[in-house]
């Protein structure tokens, strides 16, 4: 008898083990991995950084047990495959980044991207991948407004690309604006510009140019510095003869920092306005120090390169990524959008209820509904070019916020509506 | 005021940038394409003496004077020894041990912005009508103490001497009992040691990035061929005339000239006299 009820309680338990084990076995099968591409140029310091931003959503995402899929009824985890385009690199030939980019649709079968390409000119050419492998790609670094050309052209073809970054035309007209408030405050009218001698950085100067003589200023002189220049006092001299109140200087090679510490030891009598993206994060106080003082910058999007009190996900953005004791960003530009990225696609799926890879088609439909809070505040896209909206006021749309170094900490002082101080002129200006 | 100023120290700071890459070439004839990657190599090290190691500034700067004067003595004795007079294999050899070691501090992460040298006093003083930083007044007083210890050391000093009697024949230095493998490549091990003593001075003006080697190689060969390649007055004299002409372009003109000015100039002197303002290595070629 106690043989017989032994046997029993031990068919029971055998037959409970092998419940528990399919029950966990088909839960484990149906967890698959939602997989995020991500082919772009990790020679670029922002590719890098914005490489760890994505990982920090990821693991956050997955802390909580993955995004919730409801057609499959179960919360999926998210997996990160990577693929170097290399087209940061000087050199690389567009050709070579679309191969990088058709091998890891190829091969690891995303079910979406995110960043995408990093040089324009790669990101231009990929849209055509991206059309046809309906690849649903939230891009997050290249700021041409070519895309948008190219979208436009034919929308139902390029529908799946999403572009959760700023653009050079929003970054452009911020930078005017933020400078024109400087007329408002001081009655300041007058500029002087020193533009590293490359395409890019006189393309920016002659931008600006445009926009800040259409708010009624007046450009007082152009210097073109070759790269390599490692003194910038002759320049800066004429600076302080031309009259100018504004300073604005666009470049990136390793020898402009002379230029910022020369404006400050030469007592250049001018606000300086640095669009250089070494210096937009707090990391450079550590490199610089006091010579970064009054200088003014503009990290786009709003909150990547400091927070900003106004728009909270910044600063829940900045506390978990020096909790998670990830490096300090080399450059923070679009750092933030790779972030929000992931978190756009997730709210996606979950209003969705299926993954981007399953129904493309629709998914976009879902996509462009987006309507969420960011690192740089209410996220929503323009259906008409698919391109992330940055408007003045966080509460309608994203912002791009421009700040002022004082005494190690990167003060927001532009726009308004987001300025947690008035700019401070430098002392030799007072 | 202000050119004068300003001419002076940009003056300097080229002097500085090719004195090394002259000793070098007058004494070994070795034409060390590596300078720039020594003068990148000392300022890494010194950053991470000081950053990860927590060496004093000092110290740290002298540990780098030293380990990369010992990697170009290495270089020459491990390498160029058994490539000596083979002109175009000496720049080959040269460039090629540049271009790795740059490559593989790119490789290791060493570009970018983030390797910055302290100053060494912050601030500025008014000269005249001129601002200028304390740096840049280190950075003259260095340059004119190297110039000075120079002429004493190879004036005076019995290495010193070595270094001017093979510069001057070598084999007559020999036939004195001078070894002239040893001498040479102690010039190069003064060459690149002199190289991280002019990156510790001009480095802390900006950061330090690896393109920083490949464009200082350039301007230290750009004065050289101005002054002549072996002689350090030469290099004194063709350091003042680039700096003042480019404050000068700068000032009156354009700063995107100033590229031109350093140009214009190399092809000046090739046309007009091949051995620069004060070499010789031409002229005895011409008279050969």
């Amino acid at each position: 008898m106690k043989n017989k009820m032994f046997l029993r309680c031990l068919t029971a338990v055998f037959l409970a083990t092998l419940g528990v084990m399919f029950l966990y076995s088909s839960a484990f099968a149906q967890a698959k991995p939602i997989v995020l591409g991500l082919p772009s140029s990790f020679f670029q310091p922002l590719v890098k950084s914005g490489r760890l931003a994505v990982e920090l959503a990821i693991d956050e995402i997955n802390g909580t047990g993955g995004i919730f899929v409801k057609d499959e009824k179960v919360k999926r985890p998210l997996k990160l495959v990577t693929a170097d385009t290399r087209c940061g690199e000087p050199g690389t030939p567009v050709h070579a980044a679309l191969m990088a980019v058709d091998k890891m649709i190829a091969d690891e079968k995303p079910d979406a991207l995110i960043i995408a390409p990093f040089r324009s000119e790669a990101m231009v050419a990929t849209m055509d991948l991206i059309a046809k492998y309906k690849m649903v790609t939230i891009q997050t670094i290249a700021q041409t407004p070519k895309l948008i050309e190219v979208f436009q052209g034919d929308p139902e073809k390029y529908k799946y690309w999403f572009r959760a970054t700023t653009n050079s035309t929003y970054v452009g007209t911020t930078a005017a604006k933020s400078i024109d408030s400087l007329r408002k405050q001081f009655g300041h009218d007058k500029f002087f510009t020193i533009a590293q001698d490359t395409l890019w950085a006189k393309g920016s100067a002659d931008a600006l140019k445009g926009r800040l003589e259409g708010l009624g200023w007046k450009m007082v002189g152009l210097e073109l510095a070759p790269v390599g220049t490692n003194d910038f006092s002759p320049i800066l001299s004429k600076a302080r003869g031309s009259g100018a109140q504004i300073l604005y200087v666009v470049g990136d090679m390793p020898t402009l920092p002379v230029c910022f510490k020369q404006w400050k030891s030469m007592k250049i009598p001018t606000m300086l306005f640095l669009d250089f993206a070494v210096v937009t994060s707090n990391k450079a106080w550590g490199m610089y120090g006091e010579d970064l003082d009054y200088v003014m910058v503009m990290p786009f999007p709003g909150g990547t390169g400091a927070p900003v009190k106004a728009l909270p996900q910044s600063a829940y953005f900045h506390q978990k990524w020096a909790a998670k004791k990830l490096p300090g960003m080399d450059d923070p530009r679009v750092v933030s959008s790779a972030y929000d990225g992931v978190y756009i696609l997730k709210d996606a799926i979950e209003r969705a209820g299926f993954v981007p890879s399953k129904d493309p088609d629709k998914f976009v439909g879902f996509l462009e509904k987006t309507d969420m809070t960011g690192v740089s505040g209410r996220i929503r896209f323009d259906k008409a070019t698919h391109q992330q909206i940055f408007n003045g006021d966080p509460k309608e749309s994203s912002i791009i916020v421009a700040y002022q170094w004082r005494a190690g900490k990167m003060v927001p002082i532009f726009p308004d509506i987001v300025a947690e101080a008035k700019v401070e002129l430098a002392p030799w200006m007072k | 005021m202000e050119i004068i100023i300003y001419g002076i120290t940009n003056s300097v700071t080229l002097a500085l940038m090719a004195i090394g890459f002259s000793l070098t070439f007058g004494i070994s004839g070795v034409p060390n394409f590596a300078h720039g990657a020594f003068y990148l190599l000392g300022g890494i090290l010194t950053w991470i003496f000081i950053n990860q190691l927590g060496i004093p500034y000092l110290f740290s700067a002298i540990l780098s004077v030293i380990i990369v004067g010992l990697l170009g003595f290495g270089l020459y004795w491990g390498l160029m020894l058994r490539l000596r007079g083979l002109v175009v294999n000496e720049v080959i050899a040269t460039l090629a041990a540049a271009i790795v070691i740059i490559e593989v501090l790119r490789y290791l992460g060493f570009s970018g912005f983030t390797y910055v040298l302290p100053e060494f006093i912050k601030g500025s003083v008014n000269i005249g009508k001129a601002w200028l930083d304390y740096q840049r007044i280190f950075l003259v007083g260095i340059g004119v103490a190297l110039i000075i210890f120079l002429y004493i050391f190879t004036h005076r000093t019995r290495v010193g001497l070595s270094f001017r009697a093979i510069a001057q024949n070598e084999r007559t230095a020999i036939s004195l009992g001078i070894d002239s493998d040893w001498t040479a490549a102690l010039s190069m091990a003064f060459g690149s040691a002199l190289a991280v003593v002019a990156g510790l001075a001009i480095l802390p003006l900006g950061s330090i990035d690896t393109e920083v080697g490949y464009d200082i190689l350039i301007y230290a060969l750009a004065v050289g061929i101005v002054g002549g390649l072996e002689s350090v007055p030469g290099i004194v004299l063709a350091s003042f005339i680039l700096g003042f002409c480019q404050i000068l372009v700068a000032t009156f003109f354009k700063a995107q000239w100033l590229t031109v000015v350093t140009l214009a100039a190399i092809v000046i002197i090739l046309a007009v006299k091949p051995s620069g303002i004060f070499g010789k290595y031409k002229e005895l070629e011409e008279r050969v």
